[in-house]
């Protein structure tokens, strides 16, 4: 990393109460340079959610800052954050809201105000960068799961965003939906930022991974060294499978 | 009241190929619903009209190569309305000419969006409404809906599926209280859903204007055209010349 | 009760498709008004889960059922206007897409089974809760009362329009209002016990406020 361009993302004690006044993040501050793919770990209830949401402005700091690209996070810059940083959802069905694929896809694009053209070239190149060329034209509810994910991602990825930020994944995906989707982010060139709960998928696909628990980062570091450290794993309640053995590459 | 309210494979059946389905959606639409306000006002007697107005839907059911076993099976849901109908000529006076014009205008009427529905797959029926400069705030909740109807749908199903493995059975208008959790289960799950996708939306840059639907581009051809105007000359004939 | 094409009269049907028209004009402004314009998914859902909640089915009796048509409940759950307008939305989609209801009829079958019941219901509730003491018996009484009342209002209504110089006599008035006296009885069931058990888990969700029985406004501050 050259350090010359700003870091990706950079957060400084942020803290985060919701309305009812449950404390989510209390003090949470995180480096990630451009092109790094950091996997956020933790329990649940842990505040991994919260943070994404604060990536891209859905959730404001009640203290502390965030910024992306150098642009700080706020009502202000919301436009230029979203089409910088993607948020693929949980919940597949969340995201694809649209009549058909193609729609869902273009939906993003759309908001951004590229001519119709445009739109169509980043449809098709969304759709063919997560092997669903040709699908543009179904309905969501005609998908597999897996393929749900996909399209949900390639209507994320077709607003060209430099970050992409995934919450959970591998979250009900099938062993082979799993692997094929593990396949796509590891091509991809943005800065990955992944909550999971799924040990394995972190190590696959992220260099680096961040601990999160009670609202504050608990370990930083290297995967695999994380992923080595059983008794920080006892304590914050995470588990690689039972016979996983941590291939260092 | 009772049955359900999905014909099966409505969507299997758009998805197919013919001169009909390849027809622009405004097209159909607007002959379609042009025919079925034309069947709508025409007086008892005019046999010949309805006759007319019948035979140019079996030629579209021929011509969209739509199965006789499918278009029955989803016309059966006229069936209490003709049971009404045929209950007229025993208690209305003229009731046997009242009794057959509403049977053949809830026959056209439901023979014509049952034709409508299966040449033409929803999102194309939606954005053919769109074009038809149909409200936007109307289409974006039609579109919303259609959507997390099928979402829902499995919701249902699943929620069913587990109170029957729990050994339910309701006979009873005062068992039906155990409806209740589910629907209420239902309804909190579709709001949470709906804030959910809020924020999925917001996220990719949505401020309260929808875009258009404009994945997929259409134009009016000449058989657009061709149809519409064949249409417009046999309907408006239809209802000058036979009653 | 969705009216197909036919019943209505020529006339009544150019009358209640602009009434119609009017009355969802008028909804999507107030709707407009007191929900963010940007919310409109939480419409489509609230539209989506009318449609699904109308797929479930209560016994009436024996080997018969009925399934809710949810237009009170509606009303009640999401305010007159955004529940109005739902109904609108599955009517509209159940004509087109399926052949249920008739598109010259979506007007009649938009006031008398969606607005009707949806704002009729909703200010009868209103009215009932505000003379009845504040108790969760008196107000799951009174969403029990809207739900009766306006299933046989609306088949009232129905039973009008389509014998208003249409081709049904009078004869089906005391028939139609007949039967929703004893359907009206299962949608009370099932309206009342939906709006308990949202009063149990999420009060918060309910469009009115100001009226929640007392038990159910202290659970939902344990809740939060």
């Amino acid at each position: 990393m050259t350090g010359a361009s700003p870091p990706a993302i950079e957060l400084t004690d942020v803290h985060y109460s919701y309305p009812d006044g449950h404390n989510a993040l209390r003090g949470v501050s995180l480096w990630v340079e451009a092109g790094e793919r950091v996997a956020v770990l933790g329990p649940n209830g842990a505040g991994k959610s919260t943070l994404c949401l604060q990536l891209n402005g859905i959730l404001e700091p009640t203290r502390g800052s965030v910024s992306v690209c150098g642009i700080a996070v706020g009502k202000k810059h919301l436009k230029e954050i979203r089409k910088r940083v993607g948020v693929v959802f949980q919940d597949p069905d969340d995201m694809l809201f649209m009549p058909t694929v193609a729609q869902d896809i273009a939906f993003g694009p759309s908001n951004l105000g590229l001519s119709e053209k445009d739109i169509h070239a980043r449809v098709e190149g969304a759709l063919s960068a997560v092997g669903l060329a040709g699908m543009g034209a179904r309905s969501p509810h005609h998908l597999s799961y897996g393929q749900k994910k996909k399209a949900a991602t390639a209507a994320v990825l077709s607003m060209e965003p430099e970050i992409l930020v995934l919450d959970e994944p591998s979250a009900s995906l099938d062993p082979r939906a799993r692997r094929e989707f593990g396949g796509i982010l590891a091509g991809l060139s943005q800065t990955i930022v992944m909550v999971t709960h799924d040990l394995p998928y972190a190590h696959e696909i992220c260099e680096r991974s961040v601990v999160i628990d009670g609202g504050r980062i608990a370990a930083d570091g290297p995967t695999s060294d994380i992923l080595g450290d059983a008794g920080l794993l006892a304590a914050h309640d995470l588990e690689l499978p039972h016979g996983y053995v941590m291939d260092h590459h | 009241m009772g049955s359900g309210h999905h014909g099966g494979g409505v969507e299997a059946v758009a998805a197919g190929d013919s001169p009909m389905h390849r027809l622009d959606p405004r097209a159909k639409i607007v002959g379609l619903i042009g025919l079925v306000i034309v069947a709508v006002s025409l007086p008892p007697g005019a046999w010949t009209a309805f006759a007319s107005i019948l035979a140019i839907l079996v030629g579209l059911v021929i011509i969209a190569r739509l199965r006789p076993p499918y278009v029955l099976r989803r016309m059966t849901i006229e069936i209490p309305f003709l049971i009404a109908a045929a209950m007229l000529p025993f208690t209305v006076e003229d009731g046997l000419a009242l009794g057959a014009a509403v049977g053949l205008k809830v026959t056209i009427g439901v023979l014509a969006m049952v034709i409508l529905s299966s040449t033409t797959p929803f999102p194309r029926l939606l954005r053919g409404f769109e074009l038809l400069k149909a409200p936007r705030l109307i289409t974006v909740i039609v579109a919303f809906m259609w959507r997390y109807l099928h979402v829902l749908g499995e919701e249902v199903s699943r929620m069913k599926r587990a109170r029957e493995a729990r050994g339910y059975s309701a006979n009873w208008l005062w068992q039906a209280t155990s409806t209740g959790p589910l629907i209420a289960t239902l309804f909190i799950r579709s709001l949470e859903r709906g804030e959910r996708v809020y924020l999925a939306m917001a996220s990719r840059g949505y401020e309260g204007s929808m875009p258009t639907m404009a994945a997929e581009r259409m134009a009016i051809r000449t058989r657009d055209l061709a149809f519409l105007s064949t249409f417009a000359i046999a309907l408006a004939s239809i209802r000058i010349l036979l009653p | 009760m969705h009216i197909p094409d036919g019943l209505v009269d020529p006339a009544t049907a150019v009358v209640t498709t602009a009434v119609g028209a009017g009355l969802v004009a008028y909804a999507l402004k107030k709707s407009r008004e007191t929900l963010d314009d940007r919310r409109i998914p939480i419409v489509g859902l609230t539209a989506a889960f009318v449609f699904a909640a109308q797929m479930v089915t209560f016994p009436i009796a024996g080997g018969t059922s009925a399934h809710l048509l949810g237009g009170a409940m509606a009303g009640i759950l999401l305010g007159p206007w955004l529940g109005g307008l739902a109904m609108t939305v599955v009517y509209l989609v159940q004509a087109i897409g399926f052949a249920d209801g008739g598109i010259t009829a979506l007007g009649a079958n938009v006031i008398a089974v969606g607005f009707l019941p949806a704002v009729g219901g909703y200010y009868l509730f209103r009215v009932l809760t505000r003379i009845l003491s504040a108790t969760r018996m008196s107000y799951l009484g009174s969403v029990a009362a809207a739900s009766w009342a306006t299933t046989v209002a609306a088949s009232a209504l129905v039973a009008t329009f389509i014998s208003f110089g249409g081709p049904l006599p009078l004869i089906a008035f005391p028939i139609m209002i007949g039967v929703h006296a004893v359907v009206g009885f299962g949608e009370a069931v099932i309206s009342t016990s939906v709006i308990a058990a949202i009063l149990g888990t999420r009060p918060d969700l309910i469009f009115d406020q100001d009226r929640l029985p007392e038990p159910a406004a202290q659970s939902s501050e344990e809740v939060a």
